[in-house]
């Protein structure tokens, strides 16, 4: 469940509106801990959906853009499949007017 | 709409239709496969089984159809785990980690509310998702032209 928490949303929200940022930073601005923003990143990481890299001394994390876009046109694909069925289904059950 | 990141799919629909009436659509094998494009399954649907059709959408009819009933609590709720997007006979996808259906029914007037959710979607590898999309392109497709038809014929 990589994106099925509020933390990892708004990570992902903060990534997306302002590029590569370090733990530090990101952790500002959360009510959680280093630790914890840190178990968020891997969890991402884990999914694809963001990668770290270093910037000068510093380990920053950036989002992986083109599988968020897959992520989203997936889904989107996926929801359009279940309507169509759902409208099939409304075929079957309802009588015509 | 869906919202555009998340693990989870949902839908809702008002049918005019009682409960009983979409329950048998749904948990009775034959008619859930009419609707939905699957047929010959080899069980009834119960908590706990396996049931496997075959796809009877034109151009894919070689594929099983294969849900792994969770929950079937009638007039209420149906819950299978499956495969989703499994139209590529080459690709092993049995290993994946499944994604769970949920159809939970609940009156609405004299209608029925059905609502699907479709979660665990976060949990398919990296890259499963564009393999799939790829894979089902034409399988898009066949939903849309299979409505058509199931409208006409019903007409």
């Amino acid at each position: 469940m990589a994106l099925g928490d509020e933390t990892r949303l708004s990570l992902l929200a903060r990534l997306s509106s302002t590029g590569p940022l370090s733990i530090t930073v990101l952790t500002e601005g959360t009510v959680v801990s280093r630790q914890a923003v840190s178990k968020h990143l891997h969890v991402l990481e884990g999914a694809g959906l963001v990668r770290a890299t270093r910037l000068g001394r510093e380990r920053v994390w950036e989002l992986e853009p083109k599988r968020l876009a897959e992520a989203k046109r997936y889904l989107d694909a996926v929801s359009e499949q279940w309507d169509e069925a759902l409208e099939r289904l409304r075929v079957f059950v309802e009588d015509p007017e | 709409m869906t919202s555009p990141i998340t693990d989870k799919i949902e839908r809702v629909i008002t049918l005019r239709a009682p409960r009983a009436k979409v329950w048998q659509a749904l948990s009775n094998a034959t008619s859930f496969g009419s609707w939905f494009g699957a047929r010959d399954f080899d069980r009834e649907f119960a908590a706990g089984v396996k049931a496997t059709g075959k796809v009877t959408h034109a151009g894919y009819e070689h594929m099983d159809f294969v849900i792994d009933i969770q929950t079937f609590i009638p007039e209420r709720e149906l819950s299978w785990l499956w495969h989703p997007g499994s139209t590529d006979p080459t690709y092993d996808i049995a290993n994946e980690p499944p994604t769970t259906v949920t159809f939970t029914l609940a009156d609405d007037g004299s209608g029925t509310k059905v609502t699907v959710v479709e979660t665990g979607f976060d949990a398919l590898p990296p890259g499963r998702r564009e393999q799939a999309f790829r894979g089902n392109e034409g399988g898009w497709d066949w939903q849309v032209g299979s409505i058509t038809k199931y409208v006409d014929g019903a007409s």
